[in-house]
């Protein structure tokens, strides 16, 4: 009985089989074929023996018994190494010693910001599938800053406690992604070829000059600053349509929430300063000042009478440690400063 | 099984004695062999490639998944342990690579999570693309697949791999239980049930 069943249930299946599988198969899931030699390409790409910088290479982890159908999937810290990308001097993997920045530098200085807005590089990017980006990891401590070069010529600075992540997709023609959380400089090299992307935030700047400084140490601001040449910025709440151009001497503000406003810089140099080793403060509130030394010399700036915060300072400062400095900045807001180690505690003169 | 091979005609001996050298060929991948690797990528390129496509819905996607499959073994040759057929192995791990894919990869990210989250939120990292618009040349076209890829798309993930599997990659019942991790009874249930409800749809 269970037989015949068995046996006409098969027929049955067979007979569906045939009358879709003309449906199914005319079936087209992409919107192209995928390139086998593209593929290939970057699978070669991506195995350079011993140049690994510290990216994990796991992705299906098959079972290793016979039983492969019981699927123990482990999921582990998948990317591919795209090693070509960046070189770099002496680092211990994923973090760079500062030394003194080359005077050179203080050309480009391009803040980038760092976006975690994840699907604005799928925009960007058209892949979308970040596991298989590979991505290669810059941080700076509070108190250090770093240079790199890129394999295109392109140079970075990284400022004081910033995180850079340079992302390359399999595709050819997708050029250099930079997501930042922090402060760094770019000056960039042949944009045109290749396209340029810096990412921070959820504010996407796409890079058409060379020089810029993209500053986002928090979601609460953005700062777009440029150099030299012109970048477009766009914010994730607008269309691409919509993105704004900054010009040299412009610099934009933007939050993830606002459109983003172009202004003009009277003083270039005061945001450029700092890839110079000098942090240059203009008309700022105290404790906006006090978070940015904290950052600028990894130590940490406190106050202890909350009357302080109303000044506003101007004020430069090296970037090896100096009570000078400090003691100037003291004594024009009527405050005195105590040194322990590892801060700087700002009272009240009496 | 190698000795039936060579009594095979002349004809097949070529993929005969593949079959009876699988054995040889998937050492040579296990020992790093790149010309083995090149071929096994050749080899089942097309088959993996309509399989990830069918998951993914994104030429880009899918070309991503494969490299990271190969560049899997490449970078970890020994783990390559395929039991019985090399194809039924391949697609499997495409499989599994594309259902992590598509669960996200928030925690494939740990490393950077640190270093990058805020506070305790994990990063979101690229979700998988937005699906390939505008597939076929024109529009009538267009909605024709339209249709088949919505009627597709209402069975469940596994009924859809099941469907896919028999029809696009021409298994047999067993091995679509092996990439599934189903019963073979069970791959039929899901098959004569998914077709059905494709028939009522299309």
């Amino acid at each position: 009985m269970s037989d015949t069943h068995h046996h006409s249930e098969d027929i049955e299946l067979a007979q569906l089989e045939r009358e879709l599988s003309g449906a199914v198969r005319a079936a087209r899931f992409t919107a192209r074929e995928l390139s086998l030699g593209d593929v290939w390409k970057s699978v070669e790409r991506s195995d350079v023996s011993g140049a690994s910088q510290g990216t994990e290479y796991a992705g299906v982890l098959p079972h290793a018994s016979a039983q492969y159908n019981s699927q123990p999937i482990i999921r582990r810290i998948a990317g591919r190494v795209f090693p070509a990308l960046a070189t770099r001097t002496d680092v211990n993997r994923g973090v760079f010693s500062a030394g003194t920045l080359p005077r050179w530098v203080g050309y480009a200085t391009l803040t980038c910001i760092a976006g975690f807005a994840a699907w604005q590089v799928s925009q960007l990017s058209n892949s979308g599938d970040a596991a298989s980006k590979a991505y290669t990891t810059y941080t700076t401590r509070p108190g250090q800053r770093a240079t790199l070069a890129l394999i295109d010529g392109s140079q970075v600075t990284l400022g004081p406690a910033t995180t850079l992540r340079l992302l390359s997709t399999t595709k050819s023609d997708i050029g250099i992604t930079a997501e930042v959380a922090g402060e760094v400089l770019f000056r960039v090299m042949h944009s045109g070829q290749r396209p340029f992307t810096v990412i921070a935030r959820g504010i996407q700047t796409r890079v058409l000059g060379t020089e810029f400084i993209v500053r986002a140490y928090d979601d609460s601001n953005v700062r777009i600053v440029v150099r030299d040449g012109r970048v477009a910025v766009q914010t994730p709440l607008f269309t691409s349509a919509s993105s704004v151009v900054v010009n040299a001497g412009e610099a934009v503000s933007a939050t993830l929430s606002t459109p983003p406003i172009v202004e003009p810089v009277s003083d270039l140099s005061a945001d450029f300063a700092w890839a110079n080793g000098e942090l240059v403060l203009r008309d700022m509130p105290l404790g906006d000042a006090l978070v940015q030394l904290s950052r600028w010399y990894g130590i940490e700036f406190k106050v202890v009478d909350s009357k302080l915060l109303k000044s506003r300072i101007d004020a430069s400062f090296p970037s090896s440690f100096s009570k000078v400095p400090i003691e100037i900045l003291v004594r024009t807001i009527g405050a005195r400063a105590q040194y322990i180690p590892g801060a700087v505690i700002l009272s009240l003169e009496e | 099984m190698v000795s039936l091979a060579f009594l095979c005609a002349p004809a097949n001996l070529c993929v005969m004695s593949r079959i009876g050298g699988d054995g040889e060929f998937v050492a040579r991948i296990q020992h790093g062999d790149r010309a083995a690797i090149r071929d096994l990528f050749n080899e089942h390129f097309g088959s993996l490639a309509d399989y990830a496509a069918s998951f993914l819905r994104s030429a880009e996607a899918a070309e991503d998944l494969i490299a990271d499959i190969f560049s899997w073994i490449i970078a970890n040759p020994e783990r390559f342990k395929p039991v019985g057929s090399v194809r039924v192995y391949m697609l499997w791990l495409v499989r599994n690579r594309a259902l992590d894919v598509l669960r996200g990869q928030k925690r494939e990210y740990s490393r950077y999570e640190l270093m990058m989250s805020r506070g305790d939120e994990a990063v979101t990292l690229t979700p998988v693309a937005a699906p390939d618009e505008g597939v076929t040349e024109n529009a009538e076209a267009e909605h024709v697949n339209e249709k088949i890829l919505k009627a597709l798309d209402a069975l469940s993930p596994t009924a859809q791999s099941v469907v896919v599997l028999r029809m696009r990659q021409g298994l047999e019942y067993a091995e679509i239980a092996e990439v599934v991790g189903l019963s073979e009874t069970a791959v039929r249930m899901q098959l004569s049930r998914a077709l059905r409800t494709l028939r009522e749809r299309l």
